[in-house]
This record gives C-alpha cells, structure tokens and sequence, in this order.
C-alpha cells in the first residue's frame, strides 16, 4: 500500500512537471511578455507596460485579419455541419454494400496531411482558373473540417440502435420526423462539439490557408507574415495573451452551461 | 380483410418505406461525395498527374515525364530533407508515447479526483493558435532566452546553448508541446475503458502490478496507440512551419522543400511529385495500421 501511494505520488508529480514545462512554459512566457517595455523578449525584465495591447488598436490590418478568421470560420461551420451529419448519417445509419467504401472515402481526407490538401487546391484552383480569395480559403476548409464533423457525429450515431429510428418511422413518422425527434436529440451533445472544433479548425487554420489565400490576410496568416518583423513581435504577443484568455473563458463557461444544464460533457 | 389483401397492403407498406430509405440514404450520400470530390479527390488526381508534367521555373507543361521524381531522388539536398523528416518524425513519436503514456496512465488509473480538470488543461493549449505557440518557443529557447538565461544565473552553463534553438533538439521540443494532447488523450481512453474487474482478476490471480501492466493494460491499450499514431506520426511527416520557425536550415523536412517548391521556387512539378511521394507514404501507413489493428479497432 505505501509502494502504491508513493508510485501515485510521483505519477502525478511527473504529469504537473510535464504540463508545466512542456504545455505552459511558453504560454506563460508568452503572457508575461506581453507586458514587457522592450521589443526584445529576453531578460533582464524592462519594466511593465500595456502600450503593446494598445497598439492592437492602431493596427487596422490586424483587426481585419481577426474579423476575417471569425467569418470564415461561422461560414466553414456552418456548411460543414451540413455536409458531414449528412455523411455520418449516411456513414451510420443506413446498412447498404458500400458502406465501409463510402466511410473510407469520407475519412481519408481526415488523416491527410494538410500540407498534401493545401498544394493540391493551389494546383486545382489554379487548373480550373478560380482566381484565389476568400472564396477558395472556405471552399479549401470545408474539405477538411467536413470529415471531423462526420467522424465525430458517426461514432455518436454508432452508439445508438439504428433501431430506435425504424421504431420511429414504424410508429408513423415520415424520415424527416424521426431524424427531428429521435435521431438529432441524440447526435446534438456530438454535432455541437463537432461544430466548436469545425470553428477552431477554420479560425487557426495555417498551412491549407497559407497556399490558397490570394492578397488577403486571415489571422493565421497575419501572425506567419508579422513574424519576420521584430517590431510587430510584442503585438502578436498581446493579441495572443487576449486570444488565450478569452478562448479559456469560454471553455470554462461552455463547461458551467454543461454542469448546469446536466447536459452531456462536450470534450 | 382478407388475409391476401393485408399482406399486399403489407407489402406495399415495405416498397414505399424500402423507396423512401434508399432516397434518405441518397440525400444523405450525394452532398459529402460530390463535395468531396470537387474539392479533395479531384485535387489530388490533378496533383498526381502534374507530378509528370514537364516543369521548369513558373511553367509547366502536359508530358509524360518521370524527370520531376528523377530530380526529387538525385539532388541530395532534397534527400536530406527525407531522411531529416523520417529522424525527426519518428524520433518525435518514440519520446511522445515514452512522455505520454505515463500521463495518461495516471489520469486513468489513479486521479479521479483530478482528471477531467487535467484533461482541461491538456486541452486548452490545442486551442490556442499553433503558429502563437512556436513562437512562444522561440522566447523560451533563443539564445538569450528565458532557458538559457535561467541556466546561466544558476551557474549551470557559462554560454548560452546554441542548440536549443534553430536545430532539431528545438523542433522535436515544439513537436512534443503540440502533440501530446493527441497522444494522451487516445491512450487514456483506451485505459480507461479496461473494466476494473479485469485488473481485479489478474491481481487475485497473484499477478503484481508490473506484470497487471504489462500483460493486461498495456495489451489493451494499443488500439489507443494505434489511433495516436494516425492521430500524430502522419500529421508530423507534413510538419513545414515548425522547422521553418524553429529549425533553420540543418532540421529542413519534406515539408519546407514541398513550401519552397509551391510558394518560392515556382518549380511546381516537383513539388506535385514530393506531395504525391507524401501522400502514397501517408495512405501506406494508414494501410498498415488497418492491417495489423483491424477497423473496428479504430473506429
């Protein structure tokens, strides 16, 4: 029994350092950074000052980019939502030759590369002559955020009987009914987790955007251009550290409406 | 009623609901797969066959030609950029399940009170922009960063050490911060659904904890080293913006050479062929695991 507590103890002593050092040092590096008076992020410490949080404001091309990111992204969501419960229905419900053909079909762009997707839309786009934008950046998103939101939703679907939904087109229901009534109250913990990584897939997407995206500018894409200019560094700095505490926030808060709506857990 | 005419009746009911699930299945089948096409298998066809073209600076022409794949294999830059990727990748891999497991381990078995509040915290960094997090490494391991300057006022080293940053100590290091997630997570799943009663069993039985371990839980976790294997060692063949930002020159992968060829070099028919070299080693891989842990494993 002492063996078993002292092995506990240092388990769980080895996972905090670990967290510590290789999941938190540089965010809060990152963090205590943004607060630092001096364009140089190394010690000794230069002084406090919030001057790099109130030049977010001056950079219209900054803001731009974020505003970007954000409709893109509810755009992707909300397409790929579509595409892939459709998918994961197809994927799940329905017993048919093919099935395992269409769910491979449907999952190999999930373990592709982005790097392989990113260049092989360049070639594409640029083959059928669609001028890169914004337009490209969301159609190129949609193709790897709809094999998540399918996955994801099929192996929901794949816990419940298929049977409950043929009981309920038995019971009378035409097929939109019983998916309204019975199938989607039961998919909607794993679509509405499926839409919020769908969202932060789009929002940081980097290495798709960074080869389909024409002269405009996604947040992503701004943080990989700012990068090569030491004086925009503090700026990304304090952008992130806002980043950081709004996106735990909300984690937190999705967390609180879940404990308090009894809900199921949504990660 | 007579009998012939409820089972026609009955009949009659099975064709309607028979035509209306297969029109549901249809509904539900068309948008993805054609989507999917268009904008994913369509892509790589046109990259698969311009992986032949003939290529020269910013042209390309229709041909059939083996001289892109020709270039990739005889100019040894390119090859050390394969060999770098392979070292690195698998490298990453080995000390992510040799950290990770561990990890989870103990959230599974012996943190109840603390575990979905370190799961938490193991998620919250995924969702914080990646391109942030490498450059947050770079604060962390510069040569007058906070690694080296820590060192050195404790008097452990007298000079900055070069290798933290721009080498391949750095990119394995950023690696590891942004996988591990993906490697835990899979495997403390793949734990935790080992019914205690099976433990139990093997501990009567008069097995000690080692060998619970090594002949009950860790057998039963390797669908969950399967899946983070998929999860992370494929993604990481692809990896170009960690090296770009972190590794400098001695730590270029497949991904840069593909980047440079695409973005810079304006040589896009070796590019195509790189991708396309990259992509049978991906499908490849997945096809081993299907193989040896079967489908149902990971799905």
């Amino acid at each position: 029994m002492e063996r078993l507590r002292t092995g506990r103890f240092w388990l769980g002593f080895y996972t905090l350092a670990v967290m510590a050092f290789l999941i938190y040092l540089p965010i809060v590096l990152l963090i205590t950074f943004s607060f630092n008076d001096s364009t140089i992020m190394s010690l000794p410490w230069s002084g406090f000052t919030l001057k790099w949080y109130e030049k977010i404001l001056e950079r219209p091309d900054l803001l731009e980019s974020l505003l970007n990111s954000l409709w893109v992204a509810l755009i992707v969501t909300a397409v790929s939502l579509v595409l892939g419960v459709l998918a994961a229905n197809a994927m799940a419900r329905y017993r048919y030759r093919g099935r395992i053909l269409f769910t491979g079909y449907v999952s190999i762009p999930f373990v592709m590369p982005w790097l392989i997707l990113g260049i092989s839309l360049l070639l594409f786009f640029n083959w059928v002559g669609i001028q890169l934008s914004m337009f490209t950046v969301i159609l190129s998103h949609i193709s790897f955020t709809t094999p998540l939101v399918a996955v994801l939703v099929a192996a929901r679907l794949h816990q419940f009987e298929p049977d409950l939904d043929s009981a309920a087109r038995d019971l009378g229901c035409n097929a939109l009914d019983a998916f309204r009534l019975v199938t989607f109250p039961i998919i909607a913990p794993a679509v509405i987790a499926a839409g919020i990584l769908a969202f932060n897939w789009s929002f940081d997407a980097f290495v798709v955007t960074h080869f389909v995206i024409g002269s405009e500018v996604t947040f992503p894409i701004w943080v990989w251009s700012a990068l090569r200019y030491p004086r925009n560094l503090p700026i990304i700095n304090a952008v992130s550290s806002i980043i950081i505490v709004v996106e735990m926030g909300l984690i937190f808060l999705a967390e609180w409406l879940r404990r308090r709506g009894g809900g199921e857990r949504l990660l | 009623m007579s009998a012939a005419s409820m089972t026609r009746q009955a009949r009659r009911v099975r064709f309607r609901y028979a035509f209306y699930r297969n029109l549901g299945l249809t509904l539900n089948i068309f948008p993805p797969f054609i989507y999917l096409m268009l904008l994913f298998y369509a892509p790589m066809a046109i990259m698969l066959v311009m992986s032949f073209w003939k290529s020269g600076f910013m042209t390309l022409e229709p041909a059939f030609t083996l001289d892109n794949y020709v270039k990739f294999f005889t100019t040894p830059i390119y090859v050390r950029a394969m060999v770098n990727t392979f070292l690195i990748a698998t490298g990453s891999m080995i000390a992510l399940i040799l950290v990770g497991y561990p990890i989870a381990y103990y959230l599974a078995r012996y943190a109840p009170q603390w575990e979905s509040l370190i799961l938490y915290f193991l998620i919250i960094p995924v969702e914080i922009n990646f391109l942030v997090r490498i450059f947050a490494w770079k604060i962390a391991l510069g040569r007058s960063g906070i690694i080296n300057s820590a060192l050195m006022s404790l008097g452990l080293i007298e000079e900055p050490l070069k290798f933290l940053l721009y080498s391949k100590t750095a990119v394995v290091i950023v690696l590891l911060h942004e996988w591990l997630p993906y490697v835990v997570i899979p495997i403390y799943l793949a734990l935790k659904g080992v019914s205690p009663d099976v433990i139990d069993a093997a501990r009567t039985l008069g097995s000690d904890r080692w060998s619970v371990f090594r002949h009950v839980l860790l057998p039963l976790s390797v669908p969950g080293l399967f899946a983070s294997f998929v999860l992370v060692y494929i993604p990481m063949l692809g990896e170009f913006a960690v090296p770009a930002l972190v590794g400098g020159p001695s730590a270029y992968m497949l991904g840069n050479v593909i980047e440079s060829q695409f973005l810079s070099a304006g040589n896009w028919g070796v590019g195509s062929a790189i991708g396309f070299i990259l992509l049978t080693i991906t499908l490849a891989l997945v096809a081993i695991v299907i193989k040896v842990a079967g489908v149902e494993e990971l799905m």
